[in-house]
């Protein structure tokens, strides 16, 4: 019966691939039964030499009974552990699963899948992600009926593919071999927090689900669970470590190959027809192998421009650069690929470019003449192709003009904005313009601020707060060892008169605190004279003074103006640089990564205002324009794919937008996190890739009887060396009255 | 000594139905082999001198020959005795065990083997006397050298069960100090009892002067212990039951038997008893005459 027990409450507790071959443990109540039979079977003798037979007995009676119930308890043993290497265990992993045909299950289980594209590294026999899906279906299939699942991908953002637990576990198990993973990074610390939102709810809808499981199937890569020294991620899995048992299937292992594309840039924001255009590409090997005469391939429109061969040290980089002139205007797509390797995601990048015929450029001009230098210095006219169109214009402008032809717009001594014009302002740069506002003496900076600033109510188009003017003086620029794009190409040519632009008035710039505002150049007291900032995707440049030579100082007789700039030799690569610096928000809203949303622009006036999206696999679908005014603005999320993304506006004879969605390369990396420092309320379920090895290849998910049956050999030899050590047979002796 | 072929082996012996043939067929069977008595006799005639060597008993030293030559002589007897001769048999429960090997129990061949002892001494004009004893003495007949004599022996030999528990050497000291006359006191036992008391009771003997032999009687299956299945056995003399696998308990008995055993022969030499183990499945005429010839060996040398 011990035995029955025995068998009944081990099939409850523990899955079995062939549960029905644990009956064959009832084989272990023979040796109890003949243990039983052999003490009443005896023969009958009177017996004289008793009080020797007695003192022997005396003597020898413990150890009789200890190598007795030893025997007896191998033998048990022995039928009972040949009955569970019959029914095959599957081996602690899964924990507390059962036979699939056995009774109720009270667990909620949540599988967590790695769903990051490290995971989807090759090996001989798959791809790390294809063994977690077999895996994590095989753990499904081996649970009890009544089991509750719930299925989340660890990911950037975590998606919950099942949240309310389901308890049929062939549509989870179809589910999960479903699943595909993503070409992001993973979020740890979210992920952790979806799994405890959907633990605790599901604990207060299933009452009846009293244990709950939650295990990961992921390869460890660093860049995911190197959060796992954080104390946050530490106190998240500490708290869910109270509420449910975590187990980790670790699929990855130490080491591998893999040559990954990590930038592709053009050298110029945005590029123009006929325009020799340099587009930087850069090759890192992430393997521990060096990689000579690497194949990099470009295409431009699907076509081969250029094809290398890189040596790519192991740990390090190589970089090449090719020059393409655009001959077509539109939006072009720049592929970069390198030959094969384990990881195929990072061997592609791709790179959205805008071919435009020219720059458009709205020159806005509060005081007459106030862009007129800055107008000629965007167009000196000296060459039969105008890459720069500039179109000086009123402050009404604004208001009247379809900003969204423009590229950029260059605001000159601008008096003040409506909330009408800061509004479109915002627009505009959020749909990756740029604005390059010049100030001078007509400039309300009370109004600049409460309007365009960041004050309450404020657009948070200023990338400072606008003081008074300073007094007049002598001020000289500071280029702060020209560590911005904007003066970068001054750098060596001091001559060039940057350093000696007389200024004499300018307004002060208090620059609002954080990353996004940046000085590119400063006055020698350090007071900022030209400031960058991003708003949105668009880019904002303030210059503290005047770019013309409109705004002058009355106080003094004659009236004397603000700067000398716009007459300096200094003043058109400042003016051509500050436009390239604000438009290459147009290539970044082309240009994202995976799980970026993707923003688009659709023209107001057309009859139809949807954008027809396919995406890297093909799938199309249709979204929606939502806005009003001229402009209406499409938003797509589930950028989870890597690749070119296209959006046709206003039907299929329409405006084409081609967006490039890039891997984040930090994934790219092979390193993983040392199991030990795991936290230790996580338990490891398999040894690496012994495990992944064994489980992913064979459909039979447990070689453990192998194990067992050895065990049972052993035991046997065993037995027989106890038996001829103990006297041949099992032995006992008791005084019966 | 050599096999004889006349030898009665216990199995035919047990045909014999008497105890008054079986005695004869055991005397003939020795008378076969010698033909003078292995007992010393205490009132004997002369026969010879021989010199006096150390360890000799001083009480047969001559000392009128010592006065006449100066030199130590000793006497020394013919066989021809008037000794008396005491069977000492033990008839408690224990005797009646009856080995699957054996054909007699160790009572039966106590039994005929007394009774052949007795022809032999009664043959020899000496005086036989016989007592049975387990927990205290059963039944005493007194010495006698007469020839009618020997059918008074072999009746309360016959009449004798064995069926009570022992307490040799208890018997064995109030037998010492019955016993006024020396004797040559014949003990037919298992010796199932105390060691040291049993050892005490012998010494007595000893003490009284009486010349002791020890016929230590043992089923063959008490000295090999050679059961193979498992086995109730039922103690005998108020002894508790037991069930055993005798194979495994097998070394264990037989390593306290043999203590016994050797606790017993030592304390016999010890006390200058002749010590003669009798085992069942051994012809009793052989293994007499065997002891008898030793011991006649012993006393002429």
């Amino acid at each position: 019966m011990i035995s029955v027990t025995g068998m009944a409450l081990l099939s409850a507790f523990w899955p079995f691939a062939s549960g029905v071959m644990l009956w064959w443990g009832l084989a272990a109540l023979i040796p109890l039964a003949i243990h039983f039979l052999s003490r009443r079977r005896y023969d009958e003798v009177p017996w004289a030499a008793m009080k020797f037979l007695l003192t022997a007995i005396r003597k020898n009676a413990r150890r009789w009974r200890l190598e007795q119930l030893a025997l007896l308890a191998l033998r048990v043993l022995i039928l009972l552990l040949l009955a569970v290497a019959l029914a095959d265990p599957i081996w602690p992993l899964f924990g507390a699963a059962a036979s699939p045909s056995g009774s109720a299950g009270d667990a909620h289980v949540v599988v967590v899948i790695d769903a990051s594209f490290s995971m989807d590294y090759r090996h001989a026999d798959g791809t790390r992600f294809d063994a977690a899906r077999q895996l994590a279906g095989e753990l499904v299939k081996s649970r009890f009926q009544g089991d509750g699942f719930s299925l989340i991908l660890l990911a950037a953002p975590p998606v919950v593919v099942v949240g309310d637990p389901v308890f049929d576990r062939e549509d989870l198990a179809a589910e999960i071999a479903e699943l595909q993973r993503t070409d992001g990074g993973a979020d740890l610390a979210a992920t952790l927090a979806e799994i405890e939102r959907v633990v605790d709810r599901t604990a207060r809808r299933e009452p009846r689900l009293l244990r709950r499981r939650v295990c990961f199937f992921t390869d460890l890569g660093l860049t995911t669970w190197g959060a796992v020294s954080e104390a946050a991620v530490q106190g998240a899995v500490a708290r869910l470590a109270d509420k449910a048992d975590l187990q980790l299937v670790d699929l990855g292992e130490a080491g591998g190959q893999n040559v990954a594309v990590t930038r592709v840039v053009a050298a110029e924001g945005i590029v123009t027809v006929g325009t020799p255009t340099r587009i930087d590409i850069e090759v890192e090997n992430l393997g521990d192998a060096d990689r000579p005469r690497h194949g990099v391939e470009v295409l431009v429109g699907g076509q081969r421009i250029s094809q290398e061969q890189l040596d790519v040290p192991a740990g390090g980089r190589a970089t090449t650069a090719i020059v393409h002139r655009f001959q077509i205007p539109g939006e072009q797509i720049v592929e970069v690929l390198t030959a094969s390797d384990p990881l195929e995601v990072d061997n592609h990048r791709w790179l959205s470019l805008s071919v435009r015929p020219a720059l458009e450029v709205l020159c806005v001009e509060g005081k007459s003449g106030a862009a007129r230098h800055v107008a000629l210095a965007l167009e000196p006219g000296t060459s039969q192709q105008s890459q720069v169109r500039p179109s000086v214009q009123s402050e009404i402008a604004l208001l009247e003009e379809d900003l969204s032809r423009y590229d950029c717009l260059f605001l000159c001594n601008v008096r003040r904005f409506g909330r009408d014009e800061a509004g479109l302002l915002r627009q505009f740069l959020e749909q990756g313009g740029g604005v390059v506002m010049c100030l001078g003496d007509q400039v309300q900076a009370q109004n600049y601020n409460s309007i365009l600033g960041a004050a309450t109510g404020g657009l948070q188009i200023l990338p400072a707060h606008l003081g008074d003017p300073v007094p007049l003086g002598e001020y000289f620029f500071d280029p702060l060892e020209y560590r911005h794009p904007i003066v970068e190409p001054f750098r060596g040519h001091e001559r060039a008169g940057l350093l000696t632009t007389p200024i004499w008035k300018y307004v002060k710039l208090e620059p609002f605190p954080g990353d996004d505002v940046r000085t590119a150049l400063a006055f020698e007291n350090q007071d900022p004279a030209v400031l960058e900032a991003s708003v949105g995707r668009g880019h904002v440049i303030v210059l503290a003074t005047d770019a013309a030579s409109t705004s002058v100082d009355a106080t003094t007789d004659p009236p004397t103006p603000w700067s000398a700039l716009a007459a300096w030799p200094s003043f058109p690569p400042l003016v051509q640089q500050m436009l390239r610096s604000a438009v290459r928000g147009r290539v970044q809203l082309r240009n994202a990564m995976v799980g970026d949303v993707l923003r688009g622009a659709v023209p107001g006036g057309l009859a139809d205002a949807s954008v027809v999206l396919t995406d890297p696999a093909g799938r199309s679908q249709r979204l929606s324009a939502e806005g009003t005014g001229s402009v209406s603005e499409w938003t797509f999320t589930d950028t989870a794919r890597s690749g070119v993304y296209t959006g046709v506006v206003g039907g299929t004879e329409g405006t084409v937008q081609r967006y490039a969605v890039n891997v984040d390369t930090r994934e790219s990396r092979l390193e993983r996190l040392d199991p030990e420092l795991l936290p230790r309320a996580i338990q490891r379920g398999a040894s690496d890739t012994a495990f992944r090895r064994t489980h992913a290849t064979a459909s039979h998910a447990s070689q453990s009887f192998r194990y067992l049956l050895a065990g049972v050999l052993l035991l046997l030899l065993s037995e027989t060396l106890l038996a001829w050590l103990f006297g041949r047979s099992a032995a006992h002796a008791a005084v019966v009255s | 000594m050599e096999s004889n072929p006349q030898s009665l082996d216990p199995r035919t012996l047990a045909k014999i139905k008497g105890l008054h043939l079986r005695a004869r067929h055991i005397v003939e069977g020795y008378v076969a082999g010698l033909h003078r008595s292995p007992f010393h006799g205490f009132s004997i005639e002369f026969a010879e001198h021989r010199e006096y060597a150390p360890g000799d008993d001083l009480r047969y030293v001559d000392w009128k020959a010592f006065g006449r030559t100066d030199k130590f002589y000793v006497k020394q007897f013919e066989d021809e005795t008037n000794l008396i001769c005491q069977l000492v048999l033990d008839v408690s429960e224990s005797m009646s065990y009856c080995g699957p090997r054996a054909a007699l129990s160790k009572f039966e061949y106590a039994q005929a083997l007394a009774a052949a002892l007795a022809w032999l001494v009664l043959q020899q004009q000496d005086a036989v006397g016989l007592v049975t004893f387990d927990q205290q003495i059963r039944n005493r007949v007194r010495p006698s050298s007469s020839p009618s004599h020997l059918r008074q022996v072999l009746q309360v030999l016959e009449a004798a069960t064995p069926e009570s528990r022992t307490r040799a050497g208890a018997v064995f000291h109030e037998l010492a100090e019955w016993m006024t006359k020396r004797s040559v006191v014949v003990v037919l036992s298992d010796l199932f009892d105390d060691v040291e008391v049993l050892l005490s009771g012998l010494e007595h003997f000893r003490q009284r002067h009486h010349d002791v032999i020890v016929f230590h009687v043992l089923d063959p299956q008490e000295v090999e212990f050679s059961f193979a299945r498992p086995t109730m056995f039922q103690g005998l003399e108020a002894l508790p039951r037991v069930v055993v696998d005798p194979r495994s308990l097998r070394r264990a008995y037989l390593r306290e038997f043999d203590d016994f055993l050797r606790t017993v022969r030592l304390g016999c030499r010890r006390h200058g008893l002749d010590y003669q183990v009798m085992r069942t499945d051994r012809p009793l005429d052989l293994a007499l005459s065997s002891y008898l010839s030793a011991r006649a060996s012993r006393m002429r040398g």
